[in-house]
């Protein structure tokens, strides 16, 4: 199965890099969106549907923490799963993103194999 | 905190950037540190520098510069092309790169706490050696990384 990812970083060589890594991966992927804060993000979902969202947390206009919490607040979107992508991996943090929604974490750095596997795990968590 | 604590204490952050940086340069851009060089070598050539301002628990600062040559191959292989990246894509790439050593760092240093960053912003201040500063001859070019934190 092929999934539709949207990819959400303020910085446009995170975003070419991030989407290398996920074909590097070997997840199949159908359609890649992307944006470069969480309002962008927000205003994408209001057209395309999307079966998993990456984010960072540090963004201009609307962090990924605000994301989480908006998209939780929407019933059409609150399913998506949402992994926090990071430079900060300190306990606080995770705890902080988690308990607002958001369904995994990935610290960076990371390799093309460790975002794979929880790309995989999440996504198979949320078909069963 | 005892003279030998801090002293300790220093070695152990010392090392801690080193990791980081090894870490994030070989997972995330394809490269690693080849050995360790003399800041001179680094003064007298032309740099790229990024700062970090760290808030939270403890507060400080993270400086990276970089030499360009190793700048441009570095965004290159980020950005995975067969052409050099033009300066901004080079800028952005290192802000990147200063975000994810800085965020490794703090990670490490202090696990439980919750930090600030802020964006990276360009230094042209020259380099000298405060707090942990390390100093890395790379396959192509030399990268120096500080973190003062108090």
């Amino acid at each position: 199965m092929a999934y539709r990812i949207l990819l959400v970083d303020d910085s446009p060589a995170m975003l070419r890099f991030i989407e290398r890594v996920i074909n590097i991966s070997g997840v199949e992927v159908s359609e890649f969106h992307k944006a470069l804060n969480g309002n962008l993000a927000l205003e994408l979902l209001q057209n395309h549907s999307v079966d998993l969202i990456l984010t960072d947390i540090n963004m201009p206009e609307c962090s990924g923490d605000e994301l989480v919490r908006r998209l939780q607040a929407d019933p059409r979107l609150r399913n998506i799963p949402v992994i926090v992508v990071s430079t900060d991996s300190t306990r606080a943090r995770v705890d902080q993103i988690t308990q607002l929604g958001a369904k995994a974490y990935i610290a960076k750095p990371f390799t093309p194999e460790q975002l794979g596997s929880l790309i995989g795990q999440v996504l198979e968590d949320v078909n069963v | 905190m005892s003279e030998v604590d801090s002293a300790v204490d220093s070695i152990l952050r010392d090392c801690t950037l080193r990791d980081c940086t090894d870490d994030v340069l070989g997972t995330m851009l394809f490269a690693g540190i080849v050995g360790d060089a003399a800041i001179q070598l680094l003064q007298v050539q032309p740099l790229l520098s990024k700062t970090i301002q760290i808030s939270g628990p403890l507060t400080g600062t993270f400086r990276l510069a970089i030499t360009m040559d190793a700048a441009d191959a570095l965004a290159a292989d980020f950005l995975g092309l067969l052409l050099l990246p033009d300066c901004a894509a080079v800028d952005q790439v290192m802000g990147e790169l200063a975000n994810m050593i800085c965020g490794a760092a703090l990670s490490r240093i202090e696990p439980d706490a919750l930090f600030g960053l802020s964006h990276p912003e360009p230094d042209s201040r020259p380099i000298q050696n405060d707090g942990s500063f390390q100093c890395f001859e790379l396959e192509r070019g030399l990268l120096a990384v500080s973190l003062e934190l108090s």
